[in-house]
């Protein structure tokens, strides 16, 4: 899944459709933050207040892998983040 | 923030374990609508209550806030209390939300008749689970999905048709993970319907983002509507598969701001292109009509028969 999630290019295609991204304008509310997040988590990462608030708040709706020009599974990863993050908690 | 999530967490397992229902609520609330309808079977219509909880979620965010804040802070510490500060007091739908769950349920149940599907009800259904797994607590989910399922299996239930996507996606797509030897055929009502009416002449569809993008039934329903008449206004950008933006409802109970202001944003694109919203999930229902300012929102099943 790091090595998906390291393919990310940065383009920002994502947060044009991510609704709470655009709801707040914060880049870890976003899918480019998040799977930094994400990244983090996986790779054994300590965790903070804005890990949790970035990777709980996805609304899992998948808008943002349909423009995904790295055709990254985004939700899956941030998913996936999340049941770990909770499982050491 | 933390706090807060497994405060959520404690109340929905706490009241699973004690009730087959996530929020402290009188379960009869979820029968109520399938008074008169034949106990059982090997189909049955499964409504998993999640009509009358749609709008308890809400109600029970409200009264966790007020013993902590949503995000960070002291008081977040005082929400890990959450659990327990519903004691013995119970959350209820107002009459009108009881009232408008059990007539989009008896609607539902009307049309698979009138289509000439057999089924039964379970007056003791147990919930599905959903939001458990969309809180993200994969673990407490599976071992109350198994659960679940040995319910439906000790009833002889071999199918079930769903009303909701959040039900028909964990169904399908979840439960099969972790529930070993899974066998439930699982449809939707809207697989099965044929509708001879409609109350609304046009309108447009904001999409449920599981049947648009993870069921595959994007089409379906607009058939529905266009088997009567319904004249839905489609715009690439707001009701498109790709783009068709989410209702903020999965993060109602995490962040209540961020998902007000998901569903504002949602209903301004909508209000565009019609002043008639018709929608085809509860949370979906909930979530808009909370930020709606003079649009008509409506279920697919309110408008249909």
């Amino acid at each position: 899944m790091i090595s998906e999630i390291d393919r990310c290019a940065r383009c920002g295609f994502c947060e044009a459709v991510c609704p709470t991204y655009n709801a707040v304008r914060m880049r870890h509310m976003g899918p480019r933050g998040r799977l930094q997040m994400a990244r983090a988590v996986l790779d054994g990462g300590v965790s903070s207040r804005y890990v949790v608030e970035s990777l709980a708040t996805c609304l899992r709706c998948r808008a943002c892998e349909l423009v995904c020009p790295a055709s990254i599974r985004i939700v899956d990863a941030i998913v996936e983040a999340r049941k770990r993050l909770y499982a050491r908690a | 923030m933390e706090d807060w999530i497994r405060a959520l967490r404690d109340l929905v397992v706490d009241n699973l374990k004690r009730n087959r229902f996530p929020l402290p609520a009188d379960r009869s609330i979820c029968s109520r609508w399938a008074s008169g309808l034949p106990e059982g079977g090997r189909r049955v219509l499964y409504s998993s209550c999640m009509y009358q909880l749609a709008p308890l979620i809400a109600k029970a965010v409200d009264v966790l806030q007020k013993v902590g804040a949503s995000s960070g802070g002291v008081r977040a510490k005082l929400a890990a209390a959450g659990a327990r500060v519903f004691g013995g007091f119970l959350l209820k739908p107002s009459d009108e939300e009881a009232r408008r769950a059990d007539g989009i349920l008896r609607n539902i149940a009307t049309m698979l008749s009138k289509a000439g599907v057999q089924f039964g009800v379970l007056r003791d259904e147990p919930y599905s689970g959903a939001l458990l797994y969309e809180l993200g607590f994969e673990e407490d989910f599976a071992s109350y999905a198994r659960e679940v399922y040995r319910y439906f299996k000790e009833r002889g239930v071999e199918e079930v048709i769903t009303v909701d996507p959040h039900t028909h996606y964990v169904l399908e797509r979840v439960y099969p993970k972790y529930v070993e030897r899974f066998d439930l055929k699982v449809v939707s009502y809207m697989d099965l319907v044929k509708p001879s009416k409609a109350s609304v002449v046009k309108a447009v569809v904001h999409d449920s983002c599981l049947y648009a993008r993870y069921l595959d039934r994007y089409d379906v329903y607009r058939r529905l509507l266009d088997s009567v008449g319904v004249v839905h206004v489609e715009d690439p950008y707001v009701t498109g598969k790709a783009y068709s933006g989410c209702c903020g409802g999965p993060i109602e109970s995490v962040r209540p701001d961020v998902a007000g202001e998901v569903a504002k944003i949602r209903v301004r694109q909508l209000s565009k292109l019609s002043d008639t919203v018709i929608t085809v999930c509860p949370i979906c229902y909930v979530n808009l009509s909370r930020a709606a300012s003079g649009l008509k929102i409506l279920d697919l099943a309110e408008v249909i028969s």
